[in-house]
């Protein structure tokens, strides 16, 4: 058995939510990179 | 009677034999630290508990269970589920015990992998100098000790929480 020394505390430990994920936490995924506008064709003289 | 045959007589009894301490309540899971060996199941890599032949479920709460006392901890006993609050003193745990034999034990040097973690602890809980004991816990994030990124993959997915090689060194 783990020692981790002698009892303190009693403690009821009611979470609004059980701590218990669902699905893995998904990362926000990166901004595409900004692609140049092609140039305008010059306009005719 | 001497500490060591109080804590024994208390243990084999179940019975509480010394003073009664102060209650509390909190919405705020315990946090703790534990070790876990990462073992073979049919459904894949599981977390088991170090020395006691638990399997931790996944996506669920694991719920201590007690012949005694059911599945919430009493005060002095040692019933519950255990974390430790310090890191090191997880891994002195784990490191510590390796060698003496016990029944029904596994054995690490067949695990897949080792993981050290932080675990969530609700419900009935005990509150102890260097940890807690408590009626459900779940892993919080998992560190392998030991096993491959493929591994730390595995567990990731099967228990949802962010799961990372990591060396000690």
């Amino acid at each position: 058995m783990a020692d981790i020394g002698q009892p303190e505390r009693e403690i009821e430990v009611q979470p609004v939510e059980a701590p218990v994920p669902r699905e893995l936490p998904v990362e926000a995924p990166e901004p595409a990179p900004r692609v140049p506008s092609p140039q305008p064709d010059p306009l005719p003289a | 009677m001497s500490e060591l045959a109080l804590r024994l007589a208390s243990w084999v009894t179940g019975r509480a034999s010394r003073e009664p301490v102060p209650r509390d309540s909190a919405e705020e899971p315990l946090s703790g630290w534990r070790v876990w060996q990462v073992v073979e199941s049919k459904d894949g890599p599981a977390l088991a508990s170090w020395w006691v032949s638990t399997l931790w479920p996944a996506r669920r709460a694991l719920e201590a269970g007690c012949g005694m006392h059911g599945s919430r901890p009493a005060v002095h006993h040692v019933c519950g589920i255990h974390a430790f609050d310090a890191r090191d003193e997880a891994l002195a745990y784990a490191a510590g015990r390796r060698e003496r034999p016990m029944l029904f034990a596994r054995t690490p040097a067949r695990a897949l992998g080792i993981a050290v973690g932080r675990v969530s602890g609700w419900g009935r809980a005990v509150r102890h100098t260097r940890g807690w004991r408590s009626q459900y816990a779940y892993p919080y994030d998992l560190y392998l000790i030991s096993g491959d990124r493929a591994l730390a993959r595995m567990l990731a997915n099967r228990y949802a929480v962010e799961t990372t090689p990591f060396s000690l060194s």
